[in-house]
């Protein structure tokens, strides 16, 4: 055993080059574990071995020390989970839902759902049916974290969040993560991970692509900025600079920044840009520059 | 063994459809029992005579005995009492287990300390408690619906063994339906296997009661092992029927609970 999460060597066939296979890591105590990779890469797969839905074809995983087909209830007793695909009891208001949940755990004080619901800015009261997607979102987080676990496995957390409460949900994340839990976060975007992540596994077609160092991956992260100039002159004198720019036409630049952005910014600025985008890079234009080309 | 906040949850999202049966059955038993008199069972049965012999069977009104006891077990026991708890009983077994699995709401139950065993054992004590309930309020709704219309013209005790021998039919049916919703990934195929086993053997129930050449269909339905005739008569052939169908019935729970712990849930 390394970890808080130790996975060995999973594999899932169903068939069509579809499941996982072969699949092993360890998730530190104390850790933030960022599980990336694009839809149908086998993510939820992999998270329903751990919490012990999915029997493996082959392989074991165990979350602190206890086998997580075998002793799921056991484990279960310290972990809070959020589904991907988050289904609610639709007729309950949330409140009651939440209450239901507390119960099944045999949990006693509502104390911190309250106080969750309130930094997320839930109506507990509202019945769950009539909430838009991004409320569900919020019942099913303060259900994850509301009776305090050690362990929280969150697949696509912020899916449905606004701004606003992904910034919200981030604090709450660091402020967890300060007090010693361990976490495992699956996204298939690295904006939503690389904030609080220490290290990033990248799921690529049911196979476990590579675990970096979220720092590591982070500097590689190439970000597009289209660049909008005043004048053409502007835009030349910058394309003739130190970064490594693409004329879109005589007023717009594309440029590719690697590494601080900063410096970018401010010789942006001082070359008379007046619009900046971000272009983001998906994550298989990731793959292609984090693996040179062929995106093995 | 079972989780007390599942069962009364389970109570809470299941009540208005016990209600709603059991209601239908009140006004089924009392309108029942208020047809019988005693005094015209020869109009009765002129009335009978009157209709084709098979169609009658096929639905169970038959009549060897005109006593009030022997009107029920074949005007209560002979059709709705064997049908509609059928409806609920899918219904439930659907509702309780494959339906949440497939919609996804199953991962509030088993993604909790809560073993699996636990969860599906307490979804099994709500499906069959239930249906006890039903029959136990169907017993005593016949006693005072009897009392009030006929004192002292029924058999207690023989209609209290009505309403058990059909209760153990119903367990046996509601563990076939709780067994494939147990097994299947999808609702729509529980309730097909389900539903459609519990109908089919209804089929076979009715086309054995014509008698003749068909008779052969009352060896291949469960519902022959509920022989209302044997029940009122006191004969060991009823009871031993519903000591199989109860057996039967455990054995189905107790399968559909382990294929739950053993399967994969893809929730």
């Amino acid at each position: 055993m390394m970890g808080m999460i130790d996975v060995f060597h999973i594999t899932k066939d169903y068939g069509c080059q579809r499941g996982i296979f072969d699949v092993s890591f360890y998730v530190e105590e104390g850790e933030v574990f960022g599980f990336l990779g694009p839809n149908g890469a086998g993510k939820t797969t992999m998270i329903r071995h751990l919490m012990g839905f999915v029997r493996a074809d082959m392989g074991e995983c165990f979350i602190n020390g206890k086998n997580c087909w075998d002793e799921a209830s056991l484990i279960q007793k310290k972990l809070g989970y959020l589904p991907g695909e988050l289904t609610l009891l639709e007729y309950m208001t949330a409140w009651d839902f939440l209450k239901f949940a507390a119960q099944m755990r045999g949990q006693k004080s509502m104390r911190r759902a309250e106080g969750l619901a309130e930094r997320f800015e839930l109506d507990v009261s509202q019945k769950i049916r009539r909430m838009s997607k991004g409320t569900k979102q919020k019942v099913g987080l303060v259900c994850a974290f509301m009776h305090n676990p050690d362990v929280l496995i969150l697949d696509e957390p912020t899916s449905g969040l606004d701004p606003l409460m992904q910034g919200r949900f981030v604090e709450l994340l660091l402020e967890e993560k300060d007090m010693g839990k361990t976490i495992f976060l699956s996204s298939h975007m690295l904006d939503e991970i690389e904030k609080t992540a220490d290290r990033i596994g990248i799921l690529r077609e049911g196979r476990l692509a590579a675990v970096e160092d979220a720092a590591k991956l982070r500097s590689s992260y190439q970000k597009t900025y289209l660049l909008t100039f005043e004048h053409p002159a502007a835009a030349n004198a910058f394309q003739k600079g130190v970064y490594a720019c693409t004329r879109i036409d005589a007023l717009h630049l594309s440029a590719r920044v690697q590494g601080s952005v900063s410096e970018f910014l401010q010789a942006a600025g001082q070359a008379g840009a007046s619009a900046i985008d971000v272009k983001t890079e998906s994550l298989e234009e990731l793959f292609m520059h984090y693996y040179g080309g062929t995106g093995q | 063994m079972i989780s007390y906040p599942l069962l009364l949850q389970d109570i809470r999202a299941g009540w208005k459809l016990w209600i709603g049966f059991t209601a239908i059955l009140t006004v089924y038993v009392v309108l029942i029992t208020g047809m019988y008199d005693p005094d015209i069972t020869e109009t009765m049965e002129a009335l009978l005579d009157s209709l084709p012999a098979e169609m009658l069977a096929a639905f169970g009104f038959t009549m060897e005995d005109t006593s009030l006891t022997g009107f029920l077990s074949s005007y209560l026991f002979g059709f709705l009492l064997l049908v509609l708890p059928m409806l609920y009983e899918v219904w439930t077994a659907e509702r309780l287990v494959v339906s949440m699995v497939e919609r996804g709401s199953m991962v509030y139950l088993v993604g909790t300390p809560n073993t699996r065993g636990r969860i599906i054992r307490t979804q099994g004590v709500f499906l069959a408690g239930s249906i006890a309930a039903l029959f136990l309020y169907v017993g005593i709704l016949g006693i005072a619906a009897a009392a009030c219309l006929f004192p002292g013209k029924l058999d207690i005790p023989r209609f209290a063994g009505l309403c058990l021998g059909a209760f153990c039919l119903h367990l046996f049916l509601s563990g076939l339906s709780f067994l494939f919703s147990c097994a299947c990934g999808e609702g729509k195929r529980a309730l097909a296997y389900g539903g459609g086993l519990a109908l089919l053997f209804y089929l076979f129930h009715m086309l054995g009661n014509m008698g003749g050449s068909l008779e052969f269909f009352q060896y291949i339905t469960p519902f022959s092992l509920f022989d209302s005739q044997a029940i009122i008569r006191g004969e060991m052939y009823g009871y031993a029927g519903m000591g199989i169908l109860a057996a039967a019935g455990f054995a189905a729970y107790a399968a559909g609970m382990i294929l739950f712990r053993k399967r994969d849930l893809s929730i």
